[in-house]
């Protein structure tokens, strides 16, 4: 039987010219998700930062699969993290941790 | 494969002038294949001319964009005389709804920009009409949505997916791009595409809006200012087109 709530895993891209330190992108992340889409959006979501390499800037964030557009814009609309200019870019999305590090990551 | 373009990116993008190449890189790197880029045509021509040469060794192609603002529409008719054949991609901002009506039934304008919140009252179902006579799109760019936050976001989205939905209704082109004033403010192609999801346009015409209708406005503008362009339809083609076009160029 099909789950209903399957999960995606989004790996992304930071592109700054300074360091970002991890709770400064989670807050950051929660901030734009529970902005553009409220609380309750935002507990549809399922979202997880599941993990986030400072020094290369890359990241996988989790989500279920019909709120992958809804984390894209939350990413997207990104664009300053502790007054630092920040851009994110989604490098892929994947069904499971593994495929997502082994094709984007 | 798709070829995806940021319609407008403005020249200050690329500054400090030292950083031009890891800037092209970054640009590649986020899949765009064509960039156009703002320019005031009398000052920039050697930035431009500068960026365009090292922008062929990240293999993007950059054209020159012209923003009018005119303060009125006799304004409007004088600079797109002045301008048109200056640059490949010409938008006009709608400051106000007269130009906006203008603009929009004007064949020589390709995009209507709407640079503030109020400026989007301008374009209604009799201006997307025009734009379908006048073969205009319009344009949305998300540098607008995250220069603005609260109250001000949510008004400027709703105004923005009204907008998209008379487009959509009457067949009038959307351009999706990113305004950026710095690198931090461009987004990829599909990154661009998602802020389709927020003002409800469908997933077919998404893709649409990052790039088939952009490339056909280009596609279009770049045969009208060929040498060989004589009427929509009709071109010079051949050796023995050219040798008249030579011809004709050394008499006069």
């Amino acid at each position: 039987m099909v789950k209903e709530e399957r999960n995606r895993y989004i790996v992304f891209k930071l592109y700054s010219n300074d360091d970002i330190p991890l709770e400064s992108l989670v807050k950051d992340i929660w901030r734009n998700l529970l902005t553009i889409y409220g609380e309750y959006g935002a507990s549809k979501t399922n979202f997880w930062l599941i993990e986030y390499d400072e020094r290369a800037k890359k990241g996988i964030v989790r989500c279920t699969h019909t709120t992958v557009n809804m984390m894209r814009i939350v990413l997207a609309f990104i664009n300053r993290i502790a007054e630092t200019p920040v851009m994110v870019k989604i490098l892929g999305v994947s069904g499971t941790i593994k495929t997502a590090k082994e094709k984007f990551y | 494969m798709k070829k995806y373009i940021d319609m407008y990116v403005n020249q200050t993008v690329f500054q400090p002038k030292e950083q031009v190449d890891r800037i092209l890189e970054i640009i590649s790197e986020l899949g765009f294949s064509i960039i156009c880029i703002s320019l005031d045509v009398k000052k920039e021509q050697n930035i431009f001319e500068e960026i365009k040469k090292k922008a062929e060794d990240f293999s993007i192609e950059v054209y020159r964009r012209i923003n009018l603002s005119p303060k009125n529409v006799e304004d409007l008719k004088n600079k797109l005389r002045q301008f048109r054949r200056k640059c490949e991609i010409l938008t006009v901002k709608c400051l106000e709804k007269k130009i906006c009506t203008w603009a929009a039934r004007d064949r020589r304008v390709d995009i209507l920009n709407f640079p503030f919140f109020e400026c989007l009252k301008n374009f209604t179902e009799s201006t997307a009409n025009l734009a379908v006579e006048g073969d205009t799109a319009i344009e949305i760019w998300f540098k607008q949505f995250l220069n603005v936050r609260g109250i001000k976001r949510a008004r400027l989205i709703a105004e923005t997916r009204r907008v998209a939905k008379i487009a959509l209704k009457k067949g009038v082109k959307i351009v999706i791009d990113s305004g950026a004033e710095n690198i931090f403010d461009m987004r990829s192609p599909r990154e661009l595409g998602a802020l389709g999801y927020l003002l409800d346009i469908p997933e077919k015409q998404i893709e649409l809006t990052i790039s088939e209708n952009p490339l056909n406005i280009l596609r279009t503008n770049l045969s009208k200012l060929s040498p060989n362009f004589v009427l929509p339809g009709v071109e010079i083609v051949g050796e023995e087109g050219k040798n008249w076009l030579k011809k004709k160029e050394t008499d006069t």
